[in-house]
């Protein structure tokens, strides 16, 4: 069963860490201590949530200790791209989401790279379904308002 | 540049990096067993007794099952207490049967939701997570459900008994009857349907037993009159063999766990 579930999020954990860190390595790291954490504790996870959110939970607070200890980033080579407006556009929405504060980035990040609900955002961290709402339109405001600034132009 | 092409771009970066996996993702599992298995040999794993997985699961339901249930009381006591009265006059004895038929499945509507949990992956973690397996726990919870909207209704109905002159007999039967058959129904709409679907079939049984207790209470057929009692004692027999039956298959299907897996509550 636990392995089922390891290689059920493995991926998706791993890439949640990588939007953290942005270093596959670091994010590897990081993903591997979230899943150790996770076999440590996981008979006294008694709580009716998903096992999902309990991961990102953990994935979290580890990338959040990682920021403690070491400001990132080394960034690492990006995403097959097609074109070179792409990579630019990637590099720059990236750079930007890294550039929000940390409770709208986890937000954003949370929403947009891992597809996830509201509600699931909310239990992931622990805060209430108003304000997940309130802290995603804020991180997109923010970024609209850093793109109009990059550009010269303002943010709708 | 608008919100919305800030969300298009972060959605169209969240697919390209679809394909970021880790470089040695089999190593890496591998590992994460081991340390698995030897946790596993380190501690002294202890089975707890069947009470104390009873209490666990009881735990486990939500607190509004228990508010609808302390308020499902209350219904019952302001409406045998002035409801009644108020609602048909002096004479009121049908209308007391009435209310006693009409109220018990009320309950079980209420705590509905805790019932279609059953489907719910969320479920089907706790029995990655813990010692035991899903069917129990599921099993476990519908018991304990059962036996406390039993309690309930059973200590109701002396109370109510203690307040009418009406035989005690007679308002089990008329108490209990529809509550069994929508519960029947309920474990039977179970084997088929989930989540908010059920919870809507549950809803539509309640009505549909509600009308038949109206239309039993017309002029016309006037049900709860004691030459009917023993078509109610039957029906009521029916009602338990047939819910006992249907308990039995969903316990059976509960083992099939594909069907669980393939149902995606979100």
């Amino acid at each position: 069963m636990l392995e089922k579930i390891i290689r059920q999020y493995y991926d998706e954990i791993f890439r949640y860490c990588y939007h953290h860190v942005e270093s596959r390595a670091t994010a590897e790291d990081l993903c591997q201590d979230t899943f150790l954490s996770f076999i440590e504790h996981y008979d006294k996870y008694h709580s009716m949530g998903k096992i999902k959110n309990y991961l990102y939970t953990i994935a979290g607070n580890k990338c959040r200790d990682y920021y403690k200890k070491k400001k990132p980033l080394i960034m690492d080579k990006i995403p097959e791209q097609e074109t070179a407006q792409c990579i630019e556009e990637t590099v720059v929405i990236r750079e930007m989401v890294m550039g929000l504060p940390e409770e709208f980035r986890e937000a954003v990040i949370l929403r947009y790279f891992q597809n996830m609900r509201y509600k699931d955002i909310a239990a992931v961290l622990a805060i209430r379904l108003s304000l997940a709402k309130y802290r995603v339109k804020k991180g997109l405001e923010l970024l609209s308002v850093m793109e109009g600034g990059a550009d010269g132009t303002t943010g709708n | 540049m608008g919100q919305r092409e800030i969300e298009k771009r972060l959605r169209q970066y969240a697919v390209e990096c679809e394909t970021i996996v880790p470089v040695d993702k089999e190593n890496m599992i591998q590992e994460l067993l081991q340390a698995d298995g030897a946790r596993m040999i380190s501690i002294n794993h202890t089975r707890g007794t069947l009470w104390n997985f009873i209490m666990e699961q009881t735990g486990y339901l939500g607190k509004y099952c228990f508010i609808w249930q302390a308020a499902w009381i209350a219904l019952f006591y302001y409406m045998m207490r002035y409801g009644v009265s108020y609602l048909s006059g002096e004479n009121n004895r049908n209308a007391v049967l009435v209310t006693i038929s009409l109220l018990p499945p009320l309950l079980i509507l209420l705590t509905v939701e805790e019932i279609t949990k059953v489907y719910q992956r969320s479920m089907l973690e706790i029995e990655y997570a813990t010692k035991y397996s899903l069917r129990s726990a599921v099993m476990i919870r519908m018991a304990v459900l059962c036996v406390v909207h039993s309690l309930i209704l059973v200590i109701c109905i002396l109370w109510l008994h203690s307040r009418i002159a009406e035989d005690i007999g007679q308002l089990l039967v008329y108490g209990f009857t529809p509550m069994i058959i929508v519960t029947a129904v309920l474990f039977k709409l179970m084997q088929y349907r989930q989540g908010e679907v059920l919870l809507s079939a549950a809803a539509v049984v309640y009505i549909l037993t509600a009308g038949l207790v109206g239309v039993g209470n017309t002029e016309y057929f006037n049900w709860y009159q004691p030459v009917y009692f023993n078509v109610w004692c039957i029906v009521c027999t029916i009602g338990i063999v047939f819910g006992a039956r249907q308990f039995i298959r969903l316990n059976g299907k509960l083992a099939s766990y594909e069907m669980i897996i393939q149902y995606e509550s979100d």
